[in-house]
């Protein structure tokens, strides 16, 4: 049912068991599974972007606390709390993080930060990077993609100029998100070609879910067996680095799919993971480690 | 009465001799004779070669009937997909969709048809009669090559190609056969155009047949033809990118700008060494004789074979890159 037919089936499953025999030689017996509900995700702009992007619409930032209340708010914060920073972007692709240096500087004293920064300058790169316990970044290996989703006319040199200049200063997770273009794979092996060649601490991938009330509302995620493929072709690709399935991906079946075909492919981490991720890692004979926390932190 | 590849009638149950290898796609041959005039084909006007064969293969006529009974027990026997392949008709393509409705009449199993199309409007016709891929054969991979084997413009078949599939993605492919006269840079640079333009590639070796022009040539070295299969592999599997890859002055593969341990890795489980082209096709000994080399493995590989096929290729591209 996964496959257009029986000899992409054979391909992918052996190019999953490469997967898997690269991640046994390179990595312990174990995976983390992260549920978490320590960190805050917090919002800059509160539940304005300018950008619109069709995959999101800004949807996802309604469910995000604004800033100034995350800063209102600090009695409700546990002992242990962590924050996603992230927010709407403005015209030109870039959340206004430097904006509001003062007061994530503030809420970094609460917890450790997780910013999600799109495009930066180098100096805006130094900047964010002395309230960051880690930097999330989203990165697109197609023009096409960066135009129709987000709109902009920046391209993945850009994408990729923001990437170093934030590595330089501070630990960055590159994030991928599969099937970005509308539920179509394209530019995400590209992007795993730039990656190679930079300095990669570990990986996050993400998976484009068809939200209502966005221009992609109607289109589907895409198929497993892609995604598969393309998780156990950068496991084959970066066999030391850590790689995460994050929380963003779509629910139901296909998540169960999803999780199956990612711990064969040998990824590291899976935030969320449905029921049918703990019978495969415990079929696969892993140990499970639980985290409280967003995946990159 | 229809010709179909020896193998495939063994499958179809509609000869008995026991084979060392089952075909898994069923294979037809509609037509005797081409009105083109490739010089490394048997059904060539201008070769006076054995007309019962296509490639290395023989082709037995069996009627109608006998193909519909043996179609009937065919996914049973391991088939999964139907090949029709056409010789270049006086007719056009008139002979080939009355057989694409024929066979849909009869069987579920998806078609194939390599055929000579006009144009894309012949595509669509093609197609909207039950065809589930068209090959557009561009054979000569330089286009010297194609203008000298096949005659013609290379150009204006391969802009068919690339307009056909821009316009009805995923459907379309094509075959390339190794050894006439081309680079391997040029092969793996058309391979990468046409990959990037959505087209499915068949790589084959040339084979020379007796009764061709070309039946005095010699068939590709195999190392050679390990660095352009290794090559289609990685470049289909988006694990590298071409304008990676090195070559030297002679066009010869140096490097796929792969550290080895990556090579070894991304190269394991021996599919690159492995029929390539539509799904389901894997054309047992359609270049080479049972017991000697394979070009193309017709299954997956066992160990020692995939051992054996990644060290050529390894040992090849260190000696050439200490040739360069």
């Amino acid at each position: 049912m996964l496959h257009k037919n029986s000899d992409d089936a054979h391909e992918l499953e052996r190019i999953l068991e490469q997967a898997w025999y690269t991640r046994q030689a390179n990595f312990d017996a174990s995976i983390v599974f992260n549920s978490p509900g320590k960190t805050v995700s917090v919002s800059v702009t509160g539940s304005s972007c300018a950008l619109n992007c069709a995959h999101c619409a800004g949807v996802y930032l309604r469910a995000m606390v604004p800033l100034e209340k995350a800063l209102d708010n600090y009695k409700n914060w546990e002992e242990g709390t962590s924050f996603l920073i992230s927010g709407g972007s403005d015209a030109l692709g870039k959340v206004p993080l430097v904006e509001h240096l003062d007061r994530l500087r503030e809420l970094a004293e609460l917890g450790p930060l997780n910013l999600h920064t799109g495009l930066v300058t180098e100096e805006e790169a130094k900047k964010l990077a002395g309230i960051a316990a880690v930097v999330s970044f989203d990165l697109v290996g197609d023009n096409e993609t960066i135009a129709e989703v987000y709109g902009l006319s920046a391209t993945v040199e850009d994408y990729l100029a923001s990437y170093r200049a934030l590595q330089k200063y501070a630990r960055v997770i590159p994030h991928l998100c599969i099937g970005l273009k509308g539920g179509k794979i394209k530019g995400e092996y590209e992007a795993l070609h730039l990656l190679r060649k930079e300095k990669v601490e570990a990986i996050s991938m993400i998976i484009f879910r068809p939200t209502a009330e966005t221009p992609y509302s109607d289109c589907p995620p895409p198929p497993p067996a892609e995604v598969a493929n393309f998780m156990a072709s950068a496991r084959l690709m970066f066999p030391y680095t850590p790689i995460f399935l994050g929380c963003m991906r779509p629910g139901g079946h296909y998540r169960e799919v999803i999780d199956t075909y990612a711990i064969r492919a040998g990824v590291n981490k899976i935030v969320l993971p449905s029921p049918a991720a703990r019978k495969e890692a415990a079929r696969l004979g892993l140990s499970i480690k639980t985290s409280e926390e967003c995946c990159s932190l | 009465m229809i010709r179909i590849s020896a193998g495939s009638a063994v499958c179809l149950g509609l000869k008995a001799n026991k084979m060392d290898a089952y075909p898994t796609t069923a294979y037809f041959l509609s037509g005797n004779s081409c009105r083109m005039g490739c010089s490394f084909c048997p059904q060539s006007m201008g070769n006076n070669g054995a007309l019962n064969r296509l490639g290395r293969v023989n082709w037995p006529e069996f009627s109608w009937e006998q193909v519909k009974e043996g179609l009937s027990r065919a996914e049973k026997n391991g088939i999964r997909r139907i090949c029709l392949q056409s010789v270049r008709h006086e007719e056009g393509i008139g002979p080939a969709l009355e057989l694409i409705e024929k066979f849909k009449d009869i069987s579920n199993l998806p078609l194939s048809l390599s055929a000579w199309i006009k144009d894309q409007q012949e595509a669509a016709a093609l197609f909207k009669a039950g065809a589930d891929r068209i090959s557009v054969a561009i054979d000569a991979i330089n286009p010297e090559g194609y203008q000298r084997f096949k005659g013609g413009s290379q150009e204006e078949r391969l802009g068919l190609l690339f307009d056909c599939a821009r316009n009805l993605p995923g459907k379309m492919s094509t075959h390339l056969i190794c050894g006439l006269g081309e680079s391997e840079n040029e092969a793996l640079g058309l391979v990468d155009r046409l990959l990037k333009a959505g087209v499915t590639v068949a790589l084959f070796a040339f084979v020379p047949l007796k009764g061709t022009l070309l039946e005095g040539g010699t068939p590709p070295p195999v190392d050679s033809y390990r660095r352009v299969q290794a090559g289609l592999y990685l470049l289909r599997k988006k694990l590298a990118e071409f304008n990676c890859f090195k070559f030297n002055e002679q066009g010869r593969l140096i490097s796929f700008g792969l550290p080895e341990t990556d090579l070894q890795r991304f190269l394991a489980t021996g599919a690159a060494f492995q029929t390539s082209g539509c799904p389901g096709c894997n054309r047992p000994y359609y270049n080479e004789r049972p017991g000697g080399i394979i070009y193309n493995y017709h299954r997956a590989l066992s160990a020692s074979e995939r051992e054996a096929a990644l060290t050529t290729l390894i040992k090849s591209l260190q000696k050439s890159s200490n040739l360069s």
